[in-house]
């Protein structure tokens, strides 16, 4: 007896295949809806099951020996421990660093393999400089609401210690030609040509190819040009280490943060993000040089984020998985965006309609719209605000734009403001600036952190939004229960 | 049905004959019906014209695993098996002299006279994941069909004396560097590979392919009278020092390769049988053929009786709490069988050094070869560390200090949080009724004792308390064999006919601690001495035992061990109804002068680091320290008294004990106390074991013996019941 089933077309009695299709053994996977053709799904919401990650700390410290790698199978595998999923229930593993890896280029994968995951779980890698785990999330948020898989784990890592030293060019050039050289002459004529100078190892560039600026550099011009003053950066700075230190004073970040043990024989370990400034001053902040412009600038060392090592990552489930199997998500995504905006523009004069000119770090407010109107809410609904701090002068200037009837006519094509953001509600536990900012691992710390306050605070709706390089920007709406 | 063929021919279109060994077992072994299988096929294959050349393959996982060692048991004269030693090499020589090129492509293992028959052959071509060996030294014999010979003659007496004394395994790599293999190829092609090998050596007859440097150091060390003066004098010395002179097969090796090095493979092949027939009778191969039928039988076994209903349950992976030094090992050899490991301890600074000792053991691996840089990384990558325990854990092995409350507190943590899970406890002296007293789930506690350092002590006791289930056993043990332990169970769930008394308060101690309790009270009561014996020197003792066959003597034992874990086990070993665990009154005056032992670096050896003019002094040169005896007032020693007595008072302390236990129902067969003994505590093996010794002695002259002790030195001296009643 056949029932009707719209979803499955296939007969319920068909005949064993030869090669029984893995899947069919595991209950969840067995659950995707076979559907002839792509469409757009109106069913479970997206649950963020469990978020975690390394404390994160400054360049060369406590992960000198780490590689970006190392600290994301660190993490992935202490998030699989405490929730004890079973391994081969994971479908997907998107991950991403935003300092390349050499060795291993595909670090997704290399977490499924070297974190007891089972070997049949797909894995790539993304990238979205500053935003990538966000990109992490928003992708797996797509292959589950596609039908195609049910269970994910994502984030990102970074080691800001572990930097690729390249070769220049014309070495690197001469060093492939030698391998294909036959004689002894030939190898003489390639290594002729270089000179002591081509013998220099390259730094990774700091500077962005298309504007041959420093994201700092960016950070100065949107400074000056939208009158953000250092006292008002060095505040800012100084609000967000007070806030990160009470947080971790109070205990509510230590079950969101794991252990690392680490140096010679693991005998010292890590547990406290050491980029905090556990008494901040704010009258040490201003004897700080500026960092980027000597003489009439004012980002500074102390008013920026730190170079950073760190991972983060988050277990995903459709919801109705989550609930089968015995979960209580931290909360779900209402909806996402992202924007970009060109790093080039000219100098934002009336009348026109190009972004401010290298105000490459606006992504926040150029984001956070289109996530809002997807969510079918504005900013009033929400119940907490965490902005990605690159620089205070970059949060203070799109803080700023936020409210700005005249930028969202502008540049955003609105008619009103996005809105006015209430402090209390806004990176009530301070942010990258304080907790330092592992590139990669960024967007996943802010998504757990943020759902986990939600929680604190009751429930509610929470909006996590980061700017990134190149001139891109990122708005998730997150929602808990 | 025809009864299956070991050996089946065919014939390539290359005239490549390829002889298949696929005997009836699950694994290849030399017996009477292969061989005569063999010799049939081969002369067939040999007298074929259209045969060329001859590939020796097999359809087994591995090649030959050796001959069938059960019936040398059945010889009972060293003539006979002389005999069947050289009638197996005149089978051999047949193959090494025929006319068509021979290649033996092996697969897996060969091992015995499997490596000895593919030796035979003109060259062999193994698989790059094979390896091959003469383990025979291990069960007291040497290889009867020429196979050292061989050795010596393909890759040098360096490599037969390794290979001969050692009884190891080697591996792919380094079977070729040596030049025991002409080639290696994957298993996949193999016969292939070896079929072209030796059509190559039909093409051009045999060549020599040896370096210039391997022959200037073979030439110098073996044909030259005072280069092997020098080697065998090293050989022997060295081989001295590791057997005492217990294991007379390594004597015998020995010989027959000097007999090679001077007189040549004729002359050492005609004295090989008697050599083998004389090791084949010797009780030294008795008692290691024993321990490895034991061995091999426990292997089979799951712990529980047969017809029980539950077994065990499926492991993926398991949690180990603490993680110290015990806790660390148990992990480390967890990730070794595969599963994935969660370490846990509140303590990040512990967690820290187990992770050091974890990851400095896979890095040595590594370092040594034993595992690839790729399967390490992949080990420590099932690791996993922290406070939290994993929600779905099913077994978790406590390893926290031996402290009855503390053990209690971590069972009632995994009771609140993993009701369903598996306490194993790994305690060698608090008994796992007294842990489990009190628990929700007495039936899911179980006692696993790994001997310390775990990765290298291959015995798992696994402890039965009386309420234990038999789920929780079977788990137990199915664990300790995938970990690549020797795992025997031990204690019995209560009876209604067992009454309290002496065996219920020693009831759920391990079998090997009371046997090591005994023996170890023993040496102390001869070192404090009593009215009729005067106190006798430490280093006096340890030697005696030593040359008994002990690994280390009991003193040097207590110091590793620890004077104080030592004293606590004994504590709980005395506790009830057993005062022939009272140890001699003075000792506790060691404990009170803070002596632990080698941990602490106050025993009853000198572990100061003094600097001699040369550097550090030898650790190997350990002097007793003299404030030991001072503490204790002893100031003359018994220098008269026989060695024998010495070994005889601790040893049939220890095997008196031993019968006690099997007497209590404590020890379930005497072949588990053999084993328990001898991997666990390092009774000397080539003894077979307390039980095989007691055999060997026959029972009627250790009570003889035991009762002339008991009369000078007191009760604790009682014949256990067991050896009265004539087991």
């Amino acid at each position: 007896m056949a029932k009707k089933s719209k979803t499955k077309p296939a007969p319920r009695t068909a005949p064993k295949a030869a090669i029984a299709p893995a899947v069919a053994a595991s209950p969840t996977l067995a659950e995707v809806p076979a559907s002839p053709s792509l469409r757009v799904a109106h069913g479970p919401r997206i649950a963020i099951v469990a978020g975690l990650r390394t404390p994160f700390a400054k360049q060369s410290t406590a992960y000198a020996e780490f590689s970006a790698q190392d600290l994301a199978r660190t993490v992935v595998r202490e998030l699989l421990a405490r929730t004890s999923i079973d391994p081969k229930e994971i479908g997907l593993c998107v991950y991403g660093q935003v300092v390349p890896s050499v060795h291993a280029p595909n670090i997704a994968r290399e977490i499924v393999l070297g974190t007891g995951m089972a070997p049949s779980t797909d894995a790539y890698s993304v990238s979205r400089a500053c935003a990538t785990s966000f990109q992490a999330l928003s992708s797996a948020a797509e292959a589950i609401a596609s039908g195609q898989h049910t269970i994910a784990v994502v984030g990102g890592a970074d080691s800001a210690s572990d930097v690729p030293i390249t070769a220049s060019r014309p070495l690197a050039r001469a060093l492939v030609e030698l391998t294909k050289a036959r004689s002894l002459a030939d190898r003489w004529r390639i290594l002729s040509r270089l000179s002591p100078r081509d013998l220099v190892p390259v730094p990774p560039a700091i500077k962005e190819p298309t504007t041959g600026l420093t994201m700092g550099a960016s950070a100065e011009i949107m400074a000056k040009e939208a009158g953000i003053s250092r006292a008002a950066q060095d505040a800012f700075a100084h609000r967000s280490h007070v806030r990160a230190a009470a947080a971790w004073e109070e205990g509510l970040l230590q079950d969101e943060v794991m252990h690392v043990p680490y140096g010679r024989d693991f005998a010292k370990t890590i547990a406290r993000d050491n980029t905090v400034r556990e008494r901040s001053d704010l009258a040490s902040y201003a004897k700080l040089k500026p960092a980027f412009d000597r003489e009439y600038g004012t980002v500074t060392a102390g008013n920026s984020s730190p170079l950073t090592d760190g991972a983060s990552a988050l277990l995903l489930m459709r919801e109705d998985v989550a609930k089968a199997l015995g979960y209580t998500p931290l909360g779900y995504l209402r909806s996402y965006a992202y924007a970009a905006i060109d790093p080039r523009g000219v100098a934002p004069t009336h009348g026109s309609t190009e972004t401010p000119g290298s105000w490459m770090l606006m992504g926040p407010t150029h984001a956070t719209p289109l996530a809002l109107d997807r969510a079918g809410l504005t900013l009033k609904d929400l119940t907490l605000i965490d902005m990605h701090e690159a620089f205070a002068a970059q949060v203070l200037c799109n803080v700023q734009m936020f409210s700005s009837k005249l930028y969202a006519e502008r540049y955003l094509g609105r008619s009103e403001a996005i809105g006015d953001i209430d402090d209390a509600r806004f990176n009530i536990h301070g942010g990258s600036l304080a907790l330092g900012h592992p590139f990669a691992a960024t967007g996943a710390r802010m998504v757990t952190g943020l759902l986990r306050a939600l929680k604190r605070q009751g429930g509610g709706l929470g909006l996590a939004t980061a700017c990134a390089a190149g001139g891109l920007g990122a708005a998730f709406v997150l929602e808990t229960e | 049905m025809l009864e299956k063929q070991p050996v089946t021919t065919t014939i390539r279109e290359d005239g490549v004959a390829v002889l298949t060994f696929d005997g009836a077992g699950s694994v290849n072994i030399i017996n009477p019906a292969f061989s005569e299988a063999f010799q049939r096929e081969f002369s067939n294959a040999l007298s074929d014209a259209n045969v060329h050349a001859i590939v020796l393959a097999s359809a087994k996982k591995d090649f030959i695993v050796g001959a069938d060692v059960a019936f040398l048991d059945a010889l009972v004269f060293a003539d006979d098996a002389a005999r069947l030693a050289k009638e197996l090499a005149t089978g051999l020589l047949a193959v090494a002299r025929a006319p068509k090129p021979v290649v033996a492509a092996v697969n897996g293992q060969a091992l015995g006279g499997g490596f000895e028959l593919a030796l035979a052959a003109h060259a062999i071509v193994l698989s790059d994941t094979g390896s091959v060996g003469l383990p025979e030294v291990k069960l007291g014999l040497l290889p009867g069909a020429n196979g050292l010979l061989r050795v010596a003659e393909r890759a040098g007496l360096a490599a037969a004396l390794d290979l001969g004394l050692s009884g190891r395994t080697v591996g792919a790599k380094a079977a070729k560097a040596l030049g025991l293999v002409a080639a290696l190829a994957p298993a996949s092609v193999l016969v292939d590979a070896a079929a072209k090998y030796a059509l190559g050596l039909v093409a051009k007859k045999a060549e020599s392919s040896r370096e210039f440097g391997r022959g200037v150091v073979r030439f110098a060390t073996e044909k030259t009278a005072l280069g092997r003066a020098l080697v065998f004098d090293k050989a022997r010395k060295a081989t001295a020092a590791k057997t005492g002179g217990h294991y007379p097969a390594t004597t015998r090796i020995l010989d027959l390769l000097a007999r090679w090095s001077r007189d040549g493979f004729e002359a050492a092949a005609a004295v090989e049988p008697a050599y083998f027939g004389e090791l084949v009778v010797s009780d030294a191969s008795k008692a290691l053929r024993s321990l490895f039928f034991a061995t091999t039988s426990l292997k089979k076994e799951t712990g529980i009786a047969v017809d029980s209903a539950p077994t065990a349950k499926t492991l993926t992976g398991v949690c180990v709490v603490g993680a110290g030094l015990m806790g660390a090992g148990i992990a480390a050899v967890s990730l070794d069988a595969g599963l994935a490991v969660r370490l846990v301890d509140r303590d990040d600074a512990g967690i820290g050094r187990g992770l050091a000792a974890i990851k400095k053991r896979v890095d040595q691996r590594v370092k040594r070869r034993r595992i690839s840089r790729e399967e390490g990384a992949a080990r420590l990558a099932k690791l996993s560390y922290g406070e939290a325990f994993p929600r779905t854990a099913t077994l978790v092995i406590e390893a926290v200090y031996e402290d009855l409350p503390l053990k209690q507190e971590v069972l009632r943590r995994v009771e609140r949080e993993l009701p369903n899970a598996i306490f194993a406890t790994n305690t060698s002296a608090i008994p796992v009724d007294a842990i489990a007293d009190g628990a929700l789930h007495p039936e899911n506690v179980v006692g696993m004792h790994y001997f310390s350092p775990v990765p290298k002590m291959p015995l798992l006791e696994v402890v039965r308390g009386s309420r234990t289930s038999d789920e929780a056993v079977a788990t137990a043990v199915s664990l300790g064999k995938k970990q690549g332990k020797t795992v025997i169970v031990v204690g019995r769930p209560s009876t209604p006919e067992t009454g309290p008394g002496r065996s219920e308060a020693l009831r759920a101690s391990c079998y090997t601690t009371r046997v090591l309790g005994a023996y170890l009270n023993e040496a102390a009561w001869l070192l404090a001495g009593d009215a009729t014996s005067p106190p006798v020197a430490i280093d006096a003792i340890d030697r005696a035992l030593v040359q008994w066959g002990f690994p280390v003597g009991p003193f040097q034992l207590l110091d590793e061990v620890g004077i104080d874990v030592a004293a606590q086990v004994g504590e709980v070993l005395r506790h009830g109804n057993a005062p022939r665990f009272q140890p001699p009154p003075p000792l506790a005056r060691l404990l009170a002068d803070g002596r632990k032992g080698r941990k602490n670096g106050r025993g009853f050896y000198d572990y100061s680091e003094k600097k001699s003019l040369f550097g550090d002094r030898s650790s190997r040169q350990k002097l007793v320290d003299p404030s030991v005896y001072e503490l204790l007032g002893i100031t003359t020693f018994d220098t008269r008294i026989p060695r024998e007595e010495l070994q005889m008072r601790c040893a049939l302390a220890f095997v008196n004990e031993a019968v006690a236990c099997l007497d209590e129902g404590i020890l379930h067969s005497e072949r588990d106390g053999d084993i328990g003994a001898i991997f666990g505590l390092g009774f000397p093996a080539f003894r077979g074991g307390p039980f095989h010794y007691v055999r060997f002695l026959g029972a009627a002259e250790i009570v003889a013996r035991l009762r002339g002790f008991e009369q000078r030195f007191g009760p604790r001296f009682a014949p256990a019941a067991g050896l009265l009643t004539g087991r």
